[in-house]
């Protein structure tokens, strides 16, 4: 830990407080803007799309966010919180074997955190819901009571060339999940869409000497209309298919999600290597109360990485 | 003061103090309970979206204050340490605000979804 | 390891220390502020010589062939190579020149001193906030030698150009822009170094000044230039979290296929999904410009706060209203962080936004209009000692006054409208920091070089460096404010392809000549700075006569820097005092007799 030069007593210039607790709250409020600065741009990010559907921010349901596990998350958190408070309490009352014990168990409780959280990025993986993967072409969809595009403006046909080359990286990775599904054995129901999706996908051939008939294959668009509905059937089976769904601002949940939940996994880590090493300095005797000080400040920063969650949670889960 | 008188005293302040940190992790789960209560609750319908929002951050600004006020020991400290925190939280709030025109109105659509964000902000 | 030595090094003061542990790692805090003086002197010729580099350019877009001059040059730089030189000049001039010199060089060594107090709060922290610069420099300098180039989408770096990459599948090889492939991420990363080494310092140096005050030493007994350095570091610490978050989200805009920057529809660029989601250019420019807006003033204020000390030294005479200034800094730094759209007035941002913030901007004038009457007020009718550091600190006014004035004009939108990313803000930025905070900095090293170093720079080399210095800077930026308000676009690789700029060609090449003899002066510096180190006459314990507490401890001070902990008694411009012996009273003598005591 970084070797702080005390000023002697209080009756000093300076605040009625140990310089490292006026050093960790400075330390506390640069985080709380970096952390302002990440949710802040989420929040505005959210509420500059659409708020009708189809076209609107995804559901936790539509990317495979469970909320219960947020929330058991969010509960670990705060035993966590509680068990390094106890922890200080502990060092204070000079109880070392005490504070030693609740440090472990705020490590525990760190690292079941994380687990479930490795949990929860694992099914994304298996999902493929990654930034710059999921689908996002648009399909004119008269059933939802929208006009379609009108396509003999140049405007019009610019644009929908431009999605549909974009759109092309998408159709591509499904061509590839589509032949690694073929490969493999699944519910024939299911096998069959995907392989009937494959061959539409699939430039036909021709045995030799015979005539190609050209079918027009789907664009990006249907084939993610297509996945989806796959998906779902898919799911009511109760069946996981690796193949990346299309979601409307499916990449910027993405984008979002990671970021916030990685940095924060991040703060976790950190916390949990510091909890890490007071456990290693307690358990080769090196540990005294004169200590407390300290396991107050890393309480501190426990609690910050709590609160940071504690918001985190509703924003990204709940509301 | 006798040292058994002193040490009964700090003992007693002590376990109160173990009582607040105690009430307050059951208030917290409590109140992790109600917000997700209330996101279900939007689900089946009982309550509609808007209140479920206010009541989840309301319960999230409640369970952040509960934290630093108890656990971060600001109910000791906040004459010590809030002019440290309460300039950062105008900060960030104002950053928010700020961005709101920009990132969230004018890319509001009360247009057709399909065709990109025009912003409404008039022509400029 | 060296951390358990270094543990028992500091409770032994007798413990002799190692060559790496004294000059390499030290965690003094004078060893760590002459460290970054040194690397930002190195990097103030890298930077310079990107700037001749852009000034050939636009002085001489088709080479250089004068009937007086011997060299010729008909090469022509390529537009990219142009693009590189401005965007990495600005970009090292800022962020590893005049910040790194500013709050790391003089804030380390000037802090504990003034305050009274053995080192920082916490010197290990102190070390690694210098060596978390090393990696910045590596990547830095070697973002010049990856694939693609350095970065060249302007220091500002806004997406598209800076964060797109090319077909897919072609990652960083085809990137939108020919720098915005690995010199881009170079970019990005060194200066998250940066970011996370001023942060580390900015704690330190505020938790110091809170809380390791000598006894007597009250907030409003500190000198100008640690209220500088607080303020600064508050500033620091607040704003510095939001680029952190800038340049994460772009870093993953270029490697994760994120979206944060790229808006939907459009073209099709390998990183970029469309469709209904993306997210939106204008972010990053709110988020970029809510940190470097603050941190332009990081880059004047310890120079005012230097300045002041200074002219009072050499004036012989109290600071003119030291609470008002001290508030006035405080104004300065409020109000920073509420005007960072005037950046963007052209941005398309929505236009009532623009009105807070040209207004805000316009408050801006007048706490440093306060600063500037003060400053002018601490002169009047004193007898002024014109040594090179007052030369350089009387120039920083006057040079303020000019910069400040031209930001008065762009301030208000509709006249920004006209001007943005004219040669007119290349002149005010030039005349800020260039003429102000570099001014600054030099009468700071000619002012702390005896306590840094125990001996004294040669003052007539000084003064001719500073004359030169002062005719060259002005001939270089001065005519910027006038071919911008003929309407030269700044950026631009070849302005001879315009007839409308054809009567201020002859401008560009004048500045150009100018600008390159303004670096030859330079080399003054240098060699006084070098020679002096070794050979420059022995400096006693306060040469200046100031009243400052650095100036009670030997020249240098040593490990602890005070034999005894100082007791303060008094403001720190007690000059001129009629009824005393000297016409200074330092802050820790005990009071004279027959002189009254301070009322605070």
């Amino acid at each position: 830990m970084t070797q702080a030069v005390y000023d002697t007593p209080q009756e000093h210039m300076g605040m009625p407080l140990p310089t490292p607790k006026v050093a960790m709250w400075l330390f506390l409020v640069t985080e709380i803007m970096f952390f302002t600065a990440l949710i802040g741009t989420y929040i505005v990010l959210r509420h500059g799309t659409p708020a009708q559907s189809p076209f609107k921010w995804p559901t936790p349901h539509q990317v495979h966010l469970i909320e219960w596990i947020g929330a058991l998350n969010t509960f670990v958190l705060i035993c966590s919180s509680f068990t390094v408070v106890l922890a200080h309490h502990a060092a204070v009352k000079a109880d070392m074997k005490k504070a030693t014990l609740y440090v472990a168990l705020t490590l525990a409780l760190g690292t079941v955190f994380l687990v479930i959280k490795a949990y929860e990025y694992n099914s994304k993986f298996e999902h493929d819901i990654l930034p710059g993967h999921i689908g996002e072409s648009r399909l004119p969809d008269p059933k939802l009571g929208e006009p379609t595009i009108a396509l003999d403006t140049p405007r019009a046909i610019e644009r929908e060339k431009h999605e549909h080359a974009v759109g092309m990286q998408y159709f591509h990775r499904v061509q590839l999940q589509l032949e690694a599904i073929k490969k493999s054995s699944l519910d024939a129901e299911i096998q069959k869409e995907c392989n009937t999706l494959l061959d539409e996908m699939t430039a036909p051939t021709a045995a030799e000497g015979q005539a190609v008939v050209f079918h027009r294959p789907p664009s990006p668009a249907e084939v993610g209309t297509r996945v989806n509905e796959i998906l779902e059937k898919a799911e009511a089976k109760g069946i996981t298919l690796h193949l990346t769904p299309a979601i409307p601002f499916g990449n910027l949940w993405a984008s979002c999600y990671f970021a916030m939940t990685g940095f924060h996994a991040l703060h976790v880590f950190g916390g949990i290597v510091v909890f890490a090493l007071i456990l290693l300095m307690a358990l080769i005797g090196r540990l005294g109360p004169q200590h407390a000080t300290m396991l107050e400040l890393i309480g501190l920063y426990w609690h910050f990485v709590d609160i940071v969650w504690i918001f985190l949670f509703p924003l990204l889960y709940l509301v | 003061m006798t040292e058994t008188g002193h040490a009964t005293t700090h003992d007693a302040a002590h376990d109160l103090r173990v009582k607040a940190y105690f009430t307050v992790f059951i208030a917290l789960s409590i109140f992790t309970a109600v917000s997700f209560i209330a996101n279900e609750a939007v689900r089946q319908g009982w309550i509609n979206l808007y209140t479920s929002v206010t009541i989840i951050l309301a319960v999230a600004v409640v369970k952040a204050v509960l934290v630093g006020l108890i656990f971060m020991h600001l109910n000791f400290d906040w004459g010590r340490v809030y002019f440290i925190i309460v300039p950062i939280f105008i900060l960030g709030v104002m950053m928010m605000m700020v961005l709101l025109p920009d990132i969230v109105i004018a890319w509001q659509p009360s247009q057709n979804p399909l065709e990109p964000p025009v912003s409404t902000t008039g022509t400029r | 390891m060296s951390v358990s030595h270094s543990h028992s090094a500091e409770t032994h003061a007798h413990h002799e220390l190692s060559f790496l542990r004294k000059y390499i790692f030290s965690e003094d805090h004078k060893i760590i502020g002459i460290q970054f003086l040194f690397s930002g002197l190195i990097f103030f010729l890298i930077g310079g010589t990107l700037a001749l580099l852009v000034r050939l350019q636009v002085g001489f877009p088709k080479g250089v062939n004068l009937p007086w001059f011997p060299i010729s040059w008909g090469g022509r730089m390529s537009p990219d190579f142009y693009a590189m030189a401005f965007s990495m000049h600005a970009t090292i001039m800022i962020f590893f020149v005049i910040i790194p010199l500013l709050t790391g060089a003089f804030g380390n060594f000037t802090i504990p001193l003034m305050i009274g107090a053995k080192d920082m709060a916490f010197p290990k922290l102190n070390m690694m906030s210098y060596w978390f610069m090393w990696p910045a420099f590596a990547v830095i300098l070697s973002s010049f030698f990856v694939e693609g180039g350095a970065g060249a989408s302007g220091w500002t770096s806004y997406p598209l150009l800076a964060s797109a990459t090319m077909p897919a599948g072609e990652g960083f090889h085809s990137p939108a822009s020919p720098h915005s492939g690995y010199g881009q991420i170079c970019w990005l990363v060194a200066l998250l170094f940066v970011g996370v080494s001023s942060m580390m310092g900015s704690i330190n140096y505020m938790t110091t000044i809170i809380n390791l005050r000598a006894p007597g030493m009250t907030m409003f007994r500190m000198p100008m230039t640690v209220w500088a350095m607080f303020i600064t570091a508050i500033l620091q610490s607040m704003a510095l979290p939001v680029l952190t978050v800038a340049l994460i989200l772009q870093l993953l805009d270029k490697t994760i296929n994120t979206t944060f920057f790229l808006p939907p529809g459009g073209a099709a660029f390998g990183n970029w999904h469309t469709g209904p989601g993306g997210g939106q250019t204008l972010l990053w420019q709110h988020l970029f410009w809510f940190y470097s807006h603050p941190a332009v003033y990081i880059m004047i204020l310890p120079a005012m706060g230097m300045v002041s000390d200074i002219i009072s030294t050499f004036a012989r005479k109290h600071l003119f209203g030291y609470k008002p200034m001290v508030l006035a800094i405080a104004g300065i730094a409020g109000l920073g962080f509420i005007v960072w759209g005037h950046h963007m007035f052209q941005s398309g941002m929505d236009p009532r936004l623009g009105t807070g913030f040209m207004i805000a901007t316009i408050m801006i004038a007048l706490p440093s209009a306060v600063k500037t009457f003060n400053w002018l007020g601490t002169v009047w009718g004193a007898n002024i000692q014109y040594t090179t550091a007052m030369l350089n600190a009387l120039a920083f006014v006057a040079m303020f006054v000019i910069g400040g004035l031209s930001g008065i004009f762009m301030a208000a939108t509709p006249v920004d409208v006209y001007f943005h990313d004219t040669y007119f803000i290349v002149a005010h930025i030039h005349y800020v920091l260039f003429m102000s905070s570099i001014f600054g900095i030099f009468g700071g090293i000619y002012y702390w070089f005896p306590k840094m170093f125990g001996r004294l720079m040669n003052e007539k080399w000084g003064k001719i460096h500073f004359a030169l210095t002062f005719l060259f800077s002005n001939c270089t930026f001065f005519p910027m404010h006038i071919i911008g308000i003929a309407g030269h676009p700044r950026r631009y690789y070849d302005s001879t392809l315009y007839r409308f700029l054809d009567n201020v060609q002859p401008l560009n090449q004048f500045m150009t000549i100018s600008a390159f003899l303004l670096a030859l002066v330079q080399i003054i510096f240098l060699v006084n700075f070098f020679w002096s180190l070794f050979r420059g006459a022995k400096a006693g314990m306060n040469p200046w006569r100031s009243n400052t507490l650095e100036w009670t401890a030997p020249s240098p001070p040593p490990h602890g820097n005070f034999i005894q902990t100082p007791i303060v008694r008094r403001g720190p411009y007690e000059y001129g005092n009629p009824e005393a012996e000297e016409d200074y009273l330092p802050q820790a003598e005990p009071q004279p007799s027959g002189v009254p005591a301070p009322a605070h």
